[in-house]
C-alpha cells in the first residue's frame, strides 16, 4: 500500500518535472523564434532600403545627364 | 558518507555558478554608445559559455550524487534565473543598440541624403516637365493664309460665327438671317464677279480662287425693302465706277429722288 503510495508521488512528481521541463523549451523556444523572426525582418528591410537607395542614386544619374543634354541642345 | 558531501557540494556548487543578472557597469561616461553596445554583445556571448558549462556540472552533479531531488530543485531554480538573465541582456543588448543608432550621426546623415535625392529628383522632374512643355508650345504651327486667297464668305461667315460664340445663345431667326445673307453674296458674286464658275485657267480652277473686294460692303439691307440693287451699282462694286462717274451721279440722284418720294 505504501509501495504504492510512493510510486503515485514518485509519478506525480515526475509529470511535474516533465512540465516543468517542457515550459521552459516552450518559452526558449518561443525567445528565439522571436529573435530570428527580427533578424529575418531587419536584414529584408535594410536590404529593401538598399536597393531603394541604388534606384534613387541611378534615376537621378540618368535624369542629370538629361537635363545636362538638354541643356547644351539649348546652347547650340 | 562521501556520496552525502558530494551531493552537499554540488549543490553549494550549483548555486555559486556566478551569473550576471545585471549587466556591468564598466564602461566609464566617456565610453562611446557604441562601443556599450559592443560589450553588452560580449556579455551576452560570455553568458553563452556560461549556460552551457553549468549544464554540463548539474548534468555530473545529478548522475553522481544520491540526493537527486535537491539538485533537481537547485538545477530548476538555476534555470530559470538563467532565463531571465538571458532576456535582461537581450535588452540591455536592444537598448544599447538603440542608443547607438540615436547618438550616430550616420543615421542622421543618410535621412539627410536621402532627402536632397528626392528633393533633387522632383526639380529634375520639375524642369524636365517645364521643357516638355516649352517644346510642344513650339512645335504648334497654325496654318496662315493670305489674306488675298481667303473666300470672302466664308470671312464673314467666320466672322459672324465668331461673334455668335460667345453667348452661346443661336437662335433660329439669326440663323436664318445668316443663310439669306449668305445666299445673297453668293448671288451677287455669281452675278459680279468673273471666276464665278469652275472655270479653269492655264489649269487653275478659278472657283476656288475668290478675289476679294475692297470697296463698299455688299451686304443687302434687309430693313429697307425698297432699295434694291440694281445692275448699274453693280458696276461701281465691281471696281470700275471711276470710269462710270456719270452713271454714278444718276443713281445718286435717284436714291435721293426715292427717299424724297417716300417721304
Amino acid at each position: 500500500m505504501t509501495n504504492a503510495v510512493n510510486v503515485g508521488i514518485a509519478v506525480q512528481a515526475d509529470w511535474e518535472n516533465r512540465e516543468f521541463i517542457a515550459n521552459i523549451s516552450l518559452n526558449i523556444r518561443r525567445l528565439f523564434d522571436f529573435l530570428l523572426q527580427f533578424e529575418a525582418t531587419t536584414k529584408s528591410k535594410l536590404a529593401s532600403l538598399n536597393e531603394k537607395l541604388d534606384v534613387l542614386e541611378h534615376r537621378l544619374e540618368v535624369l542629370e545627364v538629361q537635363v545636362s543634354s538638354v541643356n547644351t541642345a539649348m546652347l547650340y | 558518507m562521501e556520496k552525502g558531501k558530494d551531493s552537499r557540494d554540488s549543490t553549494a556548487a550549483i548555486s555559486t555558478v556566478p551569473l550576471t543578472k545585471t549587466p556591468s557597469k564598466q564602461s566609464g561616461e566617456d565610453e562611446c554608445e557604441e562601443d556599450r553596445f559592443h560589450n553588452a554583445l560580449l556579455e551576452l556571448k560570455d553568458l553563452r559559455s556560461q549556460l552551457y558549462h553549468a549544464a554540463d556540472y548539474c548534468e555530473t552533479a545529478f548522475s553522481k550524487a544520491e540526493q537527486k531531488k535537491m539538485i533537481l530543485e537547485g538545477t530548476k531554480s538555476y534555470i530559470c534565473e538563467a532565463i531571465v538573465a538571458v532576456v535582461d541582456h537581450l535588452g540591455n543588448v536592444s537598448s544599447k543598440l538603440e542608443q547607438s543608432l540615436l547618438a550616430n550621426t550616420a543615421v542622421g546623415q543618410t535621412e539627410q541624403r536621402i532627402d536632397c535625392l528626392k528633393q533633387r529628383l522632383l526639380t529634375c522632374q520639375q524642369y524636365a516637365v517645364s521643357l516638355e512643355l516649352s517644346s510642344m508650345q513650339l512645335s504648334l504651327k497654325f496654318p496662315r493664309h493670305h489674306e488675298h486667297y481667303v473666300s470672302p464668305v466664308t470671312q464673314h461667315i467666320e466672322k459672324s460665327r465668331d461673334l455668335s460664340r460667345p453667348g452661346e445663345s443661336e437662335t433660329p431667326p439669326k440663323k436664318d438671317h445668316m443663310a439669306a445673307m449668305a445666299h445673297s453674296l453668293k448671288s451677287c458674286a455669281s452675278d459680279c464677279f468673273l471666276p464665278a464658275s469652275n472655270q479653269t485657267i492655264l489649269g487653275v480652277q478659278l472657283a476656288k480662287v475668290a478675289p476679294v473686294v475692297k470697296g463698299p460692303s455688299v451686304l443687302p439691307r434687309s430693313r429697307n425693302p425698297s432699295i434694291k440693287f440694281k445692275p448699274e451699282d453693280l458696276y461701281m462694286l465691281g471696281g470700275v465706277y471711276q470710269k462710270k462717274k456719270p452713271m454714278q451721279v444718276n443713281n445718286i440722284l435717284s436714291f435721293l429722288r426715292v427717299s424724297k418720294r417716300k417721304t
